[in-house]
């Protein structure tokens, strides 16, 4: 079912057993668990079914730090969120990920890898993919031509990708959505307020609110927040009128730990022969699977180091495609948008690489970084349009982060020598290990964690394993907000996993 | 009792004697795989960094004697043609990057092997 906030009469009241904040993969994920149940569930989402620029400024804040994108534009804020420009690329987080490792600080989860294992496999369905097969081999089986560059697996491992088509939330989900006798979606229902009990230990109602100046009531048993890591954070620290620091934010941990992946060219493969290297070759909208270099558990233990990947791209092309952090310079989304596709696009219709392949590549490192407190989220004092303070972010990086590219293109470089099949040269950037700055070129991956980050402890985190903000009883936060580390791989499959789980403990909530 | 063309083999000190290691020296300083990839002039440029790096490795006899090692390779090969000379050099390029006994220079991730010989290319050929 589908209503029109701002055609509702103003001060409605809206009651149901859910209330999912957010329509993006997150938010419909967990929705389309409760389809065709007898619970009532209500979807709120700020915009509608189309890009609406007045909706979309909320979204604008301002950046401190390691250069970013303009936050405008770094997410989308209608019906199937940022899913309306993602790019698909999936792979689970290792087990490694979730473990605490006493060379990067603040990591570990209070779940594991098996936790998750099952609902990767079913966020595969949500997400389009083929069979929940991560094994190299299982691919290489299937397709003779993808061969390894590496002598071995134990010091930098084939770490399998696959490709979502990609799938666009909007519409794929919205007539089942708009169908539905018990998903009960608001378009244009903004959220503007929290309210908690007296003791702030369960939240009563939520206020939405919309261009068109009416404002509306949410009641549910549960609440759960899954508008992105960005505005999970911004509407705790803003519902500060009962909690003074905001919800859930009696240890100042709200907002802080933002994680992105760095993405950035760190080095140039070279090979004695052309290679098309079939293993790790990805062509948009055909390429099913395929390969990054990783580094295994034992040698990031060995050397200290971050978990990151490596992937290729033909020389000729890499060198005509400009750094993302300089195209994706717009406010406006599909602006940026444009002017980043536009610089890929132009660099492979110029390629000059021939069938046979390649004899040079760029590797591309996409790498965590380390849960730092530092690089975090805080409200400005400018409000949007619909009178919440705007988010600024600040977004810091660590020397760990630097030295540990160094140290990944050291072991891909020795192992494809051992291999006899290629040399590595290290980009200018990486090779004085004394220099720890970071080149104007550094960018992200429009991928934001970590700011209501999983822990045990309250003390440590905002929300628990089950995702439960500590201290609310019924209050949840869903989506990437909630790693405790950021691993390697792109966030949207773990994302979509980390959900159906949650909802899956929802359900078993509302048994009890 | 040792024949002819063993004694032969043992007693040819050919390392040792900048005239006589000229040629040697100047095939040392190809790398093979190396030389697929990187024009001379970046060949050098490792060599040269290297040499700045390794100050103890400056003249072409100790690097040849560095490349070729102390266990008793060089005795083995009649000279520089010999086929199981490039088979020698290949297996100790392996053994460098299967051992960690490899080196950033000028970004490049090469094995010390192959930083020695381009040592040598930027000593015969600066």
């Amino acid at each position: 079912m589908h209503i029109d906030a701002r055609k509702l009469p103003d001060h409605s009241v809206i009651e149901g057993d859910i209330c999912i904040v957010g329509s993006g993969p997150a938010g419909i994920s967990i929705a389309m668990e409760w389809d065709h149940t007898r619970y009532k569930v209500i979807l709120l989402e700020g915009g509608g079914f189309e890009y609406d620029d007045q909706v979309q400024d909320s979204y604008a804040g301002k950046t401190t730090g390691q250069k970013y994108f303009p936050l405008k534009s770094a997410r989308l804020h209608y019906f199937g969120g940022t899913s309306n420009h993602w790019a698909g690329y999936c792979s689970p987080f290792d087990s490694i990920d979730f473990t605490k490792r006493d060379w990067v600080p603040h990591s570990g989860w209070p779940i594991t890898f098996e936790d998750l294992d099952p609902y990767y496999a079913r966020a595969q369905k949500n997400l389009d993919l083929g069979p929940y097969e991560y094994g190299a081999a299982f691919w290489q089986n299937q397709d003779q031509a993808m061969k390894s560059l590496l002598p071995n697996d134990s010091v930098v491992w084939n770490k399998i990708w696959q490709f979502s088509p990609p799938t666009r939330f909007a519409p794929k989900y919205k007539k089942d959505i708009v169908n539905s006798k018990n998903i009960h979606l608001y378009t244009y229902a903004n959220l503007v307020d929290i309210t908690a009990n007296e003791n702030v230990s369960a939240i009563r109602e939520v206020t939405v609110r919309n261009l068109a100046g009416r404002q509306h009531t949410v009641r549910a048993r549960h609440f759960v927040l899954a508008c992105c890591s960005i505005q999970n954070a911004r509407l705790l620290l803003a519902a500060n009128r009962q909690a003074p620091r905001g919800l859930g934010n009696d240890n100042d941990l709200v907002g802080r730990y933002f994680m992105e992946h760095l993405e950035i060219k760190s080095a140039e493969l070279f090979l004695a022969q052309p290679n098309p290297l079939k293993l790790y070759e990805m062509e948009f909208g055909v390429t099913k699977a395929r390969c990054e270099l990783a580094i295994s558990a034992q040698m990031q233990e060995r050397h200290k180091i971050l978990n990151g990947t490596c992937s290729f791209t033909p020389l000729d092309v890499a060198r005509n495609i400009k750094p993302a952090i300089e195209t994706w310079n717009n406010e406006d989304p599909r602006k940026s948008d444009e002017n980043f596709l536009g610089s890929i696009n132009s660099a492979v219709k110029n390629s000059t690489t021939p069938k046979e392949g390649s004899r040079a590549y760029e590797l591309f490192t996409r790498i965590e970084q380390a849960p730092n407190p530092n690089s975090r989220i805080t409200l400005d004092r400018e409000q949007d349009a619909f009178g919440i303070p705007r988010a600024n972010l600040h977004w810091e990086l660590t020397n760990l982060e630097k030295r540990s590219i160094r140290k990944i293109y050291e072991l891909i470089g020795q192992q494809v020598g051992l291999a006899g099949m290629a040399r590595v040269r290290l980009m200018e950037y990486l090779q004085d290990e004394n220099d720890l700055s970071w080149p104007p070129f550094t960018s992200g991956g429009w991928h934001h964690m970590g700011t209501t980050r999983m822990s045990d402890s309250s003390k440590t985190g905002v929300v628990d394993a089950n995702c439960k903000v500590h201290g609310i009883a019924n209050l949840f936060v869903a989506g990437s907000a909630c790693f405790a580390t950021a691993a390697a791989p792109n966030p949207t499959f773990t994302l979509v996993a980390l959900s159906l789980r949650l909802s899956d403990h929802l359900k078993a909530l509302l048994k009890t | 009792m040792l024949s002819v063309s063993t004694a032969a083999f043992i007693t040819i000190p050919f390392v040792r004697c900048t005239s006589r290691n000229a040629p040697l020296a100047k095939s040392l300083s190809r790398p093979l795989f190396l030389s697929q990839i990187c024009d001379a002039n970046t060949l050098r440029e490792i060599g040269n960094a290297y040499r700045a790096k390794s100050p103890d490795e400056a003249t072409e006899n100790q690097l040849v004697n560095k490349i070729l090692g102390d266990q008793g390779y060089k005795a083995h090969f009649k000279d520089e043609n010999d086929p199981r000379f490039l088979a020698f050099l290949d297996e100790k390029i392996h053994k460098d990057f299967s051992t960690d006994q490899t080196l950033i220079i000028k970004g490049w991730v090469v094995s010390t092997t192959e930083a020695r010989q381009c040592a040598l290319a930027s000593l015969i050929k600066p």
